[in-house]
């Protein structure tokens, strides 16, 4: 190689690095680039045409056929109704939001033929506020977490009156720089976009997928798999690593009764603190873990399960604190039904009715009209709102 | 920032194109920004303290050398040995004097605690701190001129490549390498990438393949026993090794492939045949900083004999506490102290024995048992620096023999424990070959063909062989 040839290497290299550098920042070279990052692209779904677990690993025996396509989510669609017009509000993470199907706050609309609100968060109290949402009639809140996630959501109590951030006048500019040049998760941005660019990712994919061959190297976000002697052979299964052992959201996890009490308290208090300020009833839902319900796939006993969540649906009832609880319906029908994707955290339209049959039977209860759920459950054409709905 | 991040492998290219694309006189202005950059990507708040350090000692080198009356002098010293060692004993020593004075306190019958903060400690404090102490000191002994460009100091004090783990550079050597305008060198680029190459194989590769079965080991000492502990301690002299050194060399370099020269910073360590040999191999820039700042001032070898082996003692108990807050590092520094003044005492005894059983008659033999007495001993040495305390140390030693079976592949990929010796073999082996002949020059005679299969292999090596998904260096906690 000359030293023509050198240098224009490392200013080749180094335009590309630049390219990269920034492009992890902008919002529209993301999109560019084929990165995921859904907080600037909402609608933007690109490269899952697998389970979300497969592409940390980029192992391509781990490619699960079958997948239903992702589509435009809920909260992004013309049916998902404004905070204040909302009859019933659902506050969760991803399993609510959840893109290769009609999604649980989006069926459960349906299905009280009632506007259901969603939004993507962990603390309601913050978002309420900064929503400026005012005391009014009696709704309902359902808050849905990950029976990983509980942990750190409930390890501490929400504050009751929470300071927003002030993002006014120098301190925005201030913030804006630092978060452009100091940005949070640099290492994982840059792993997607090595791992997903369109530049890339075959080459990532092919290394990736020789060191499982020859080596049986995995990635650690998903330590254990099973690509056979499962219930079901027709697809590859793999399990993300908080989901496992001892760790605070893991199956093993024995929780101390001091806190699971803690838990229930910051649960308690937060439903205190939604009814006096709001008057907003809280249902609380935990959903289990893939491998809470699939870990005979991987290997593991029944009897090794730490029972967090019979626990802490136990000391929540003590409460009078309404919960939708579906644990055992899940373990009950693991094996006749599909309940979770192989390569997926999330749960399947199977796993989604289960859940929602247990929240109508819990609104029922309450004295909520609800329409029964059936595999063959049909949603509203994607431009009626959930209020104008009939089934 | 870590080197071995992606962040780094896409900050890398960008610095060193603009350099090259710079004109030559304004290059310390992007290196300055790029380190100061560097280091923020860390906690930008910290980068406080790095300014602070660099504008107290600028100002204190300046006042040392136009200031003719002593006792100025010694103030302005003092000023600069305060700061500096003021803010390394508040960040990382502090809790361990709280820890350590309250229950004499309370022995007195003194209820008043020392507070303890619980604050974050700044990567790289020791190695910068170091660093700018023998600036100060050499214009105190009148050894340098101060630096006059305020810009060219701050670089001196932040540069990137050695910033957060050395190594520890001598304000002689670097400072006058930021006047200088180097040019596009084929050569100089080619060496200093292979140089990075080879520092990310040993710790992407070896390493951090290593850590995995020493940290579920030492996290957990009590679950082992026996053949567990004799491999983890083993894989740790190679893990530590593997990590500091490979940091170095991809920080020597980056720094060259720009034209900078830093000290080497290992020689080959396990191949020493003697421990006196294994420091003047091991963390090079610490131990002749140990050297020249604290063993020659103590007044080195040129003393009494007690006095000599109380200064080697002292020495080695600093070197200890400066890799850390903790007994079990000082307990680590003594031991290597106390190797060397046994050395010492014993030095006729062991010569009369070895002539005795024929050793110096067979020097090739006698060569390979001392290097191995040697490496049992550092090794011996490793267990107190690994272990988080005294009494996890002692029950790895008392159960180091203790045989009573159990697995002893514990590494999460069963294929990891081949690949672990069979790194660790090749590692030997080059080194061997580097004790023996001059390797990099012999490499670059090959033919083209070969050399570019060398490299692809390498570089193969590191994207399959490596674990990407990993770990700090070892030498950021110091």
């Amino acid at each position: 190689m000359s030293e023509k040839a050198l240098r224009w290497i490392l200013y080749i290299s180094g335009v590309v690095c630049l390219y990269a550098f920034i492009s992890i920042r902008i919002p529209s070279l993301v999109m560019f680039n084929g990165i995921i990052l859904e907080k600037f692209i909402p609608e933007y779904w690109e490269n899952t045409k697998w389970g979300e677990l497969y592409y940390f690993s980029h192992i391509r025996h781990f490619q699960e056929k079958g997948l239903p396509p992702s589509q435009t989510k809920y909260r992004f669609t013309d049916r998902h109704p404004e905070l204040t017009k909302a009859d019933v509000l659902a506050f969760g993470d991803s399993f609510f939001d959840f893109s290769r199907m009609t999604t649980y706050p989006e069926q459960l609309g349906d299905s009280l033929d009632q506007k259901v609100f969603y939004a993507r968060m962990d603390l309601p109290l913050e978002y309420l506020k900064a929503n400026a949402y005012q005391k009014g009639e009696k709704k309902y809140l359902i808050y849905e977490t990950a029976e990983r996630f509980l942990h750190y959501r409930f390890s501490y109590p929400q504050n009751s009156d929470p300071v927003l951030a002030d993002t006014s006048g120098l301190k925005k500019v201030f913030f804006s720089i630092r978060d452009f040049f100091f940005q949070e998760d640099t290492e994982l941005k840059y792993s997607m976009l090595l791992s997903r660019s369109y530049l890339t990712t075959h080459a990532y994919s092919a290394i990736t997928t020789l060191k499982f061959d020859l080596f049986r190297q995995i990635t650690m976000q998903t330590p254990v798999y099973s690509l056979e002697n499962n219930y079901y052979k027709d697809r590859p299964w793999l399990f993300g690593a908080s989901q496992l052992g001892l760790e605070p959201g893991g199956y093993e996890r024995v929780h101390p009764e001091d806190t699971i009490l803690n838990y229930c308290d910051n649960i308690e208090k937060l439903s205190k603190d939604l009814k006096e300020k709001y008057n907003l009833e809280l249902v609380f839902m935990i959903i289990p873990s893939k491998y809470t319900i699939y870990h005979n796939i991987a290997g593991m006993e029944d009897s090794k399960y730490g029972q967090f969540i019979p626990r802490m649906y136990d000391e929540l009832r003590k409460r009078n604190i309404p919960v939708i609880d579906f644990y055992d319906e899940m373990m009950a029908q693991r094996y006749e039904k599909l309940l979770y994707f192989g390569t997926d955290t999330h749960w399947t339209e199977a796993g989604l009715h289960i859940a929602l049959n247990e929240t109508l039977k819990v609104f029922r209860s309450m004295e909520v009209h609800a329409d029964p759920v059936t595999a063959s459950f049909k949603t509203a054409p994607k431009n009626q709102v959930a209020l104008n709905t009939t089934h | 920032m870590l080197f071995n991040s992606l962040e780094f492998i896409i900050f890398f290219p960008i610095v060193v194109a603009l350099y090259f694309i710079m004109a030559p006189k304004y290059r310390w202005i992007l290196l300055l920004f790029a380190s100061y950059y560097f280091y923020m990507c860390w906690n930008y708040k910290y980068i406080v303290l790095i300014a602070f350090s660099t504008v107290i000692d600028y100002i204190a080198g300046i006042l040392l050398h136009h200031s003719k009356r002593k006792g100025s002098r010694v103030f302005y010293l003092l000023a600069s040995l305060a700061t500096n060692l003021g803010l390394l004993f508040f960040y990382k020593y502090w809790n361990f004097f709280a820890e350590n004075v309250n229950p004499v306190l309370d022995n007195f019958n003194i209820f008043r605690d020392v507070p303890i903060y619980q604050y974050l400690l700044p990567v790289g404090i020791s190695f910068y701190t170091f660093q700018t102490l023998s600036y100060t000191i050499d214009i105190f002994k009148r050894q340098r001129e101060p630096e006059y460009h305020f810009g060219k100091f701050a670089l001196f004090v932040s540069f990137f490549p050695q910033l957060v783990a050395g190594p520890i550079e001598r304000s002689v050597n670097l400072l006058p390498q930021f006047h200088k305008h180097f040019t596009f060198d084929y050569e100089r680029i080619k060496s200093g990438i292979l140089q990075m190459a080879w520092g990310f194989f040993k710790k992407v590769v070896i390493a951090d393949r290593l850590a995995e079965y020493v940290n579920l080991v030492y996290e957990n000492p009590h679950d082992y026993t026996g053949g567990s502990l004799i491999i983890a301690t083993f894989f740790f002299a190679f893990q530590i090794y593997c990590d500091f050194s490979g940091y170095s060399d991809i920080a020597i370099g980056s720094a060259k492939v720009m034209g900078y020269d830093l000290m080497t910073n290992f020689k080959r360590p396990y191949l020493a045949v003697n421990i006196q040999d294994f420091w003047r191999r091991w963390h090079i820039s610490l131990s002749t900083w140990f050297r020249d700042y604290v063993y020659i001032p103590l007044g080195g070898s040129r003393v009494a004999k007690w006095r000599w082996h109380f200064n080697t003692m002292v020495t080695f108990l600093v070197s200890g506490l400066w890799h850390g807050a903790e007994w079990t590092f000082v307990i680590w520094g003594g031991l290597h102290g106390a190797y060397l003044v046994i050395a010492k005492i014993s030095d006729t005894l062991r010569a009369k024995f070895n002539t005795s059983i024929g050793l110096l008659q067979r020097p090739g033999l006698h060569r390979i048992v001392q290097i191995l007495i040697t490496f049992v001993l550092v090794i011996f040495g490793w267990i107190f620096f690994r272990a988080d305390n005294t009494s996890e140390a002692f029950y790895v030693i008392r159960n180091f023999f203790n045989f009573q079976g159990g697995e002893l592949n514990l590494f999460r990929v069963p294929a990891d424990f081949i690949i672990a010796f069979a790194a660790i073999g090749l590692l030997i082996f080059i080194e061997i070959l580097e004790e023996q002949i001059q390797l990099y020059e012999k490499l670059t005679k090959l033919k083209r063909p070969v050399k570019w299969i060398l490299l692809i292999l390498l570089t193969l090596a590191i994207f399959i062989l490596g674990m990407w998904e990993s770990q700090d260096f070892l030498y950021f906690q110091f």
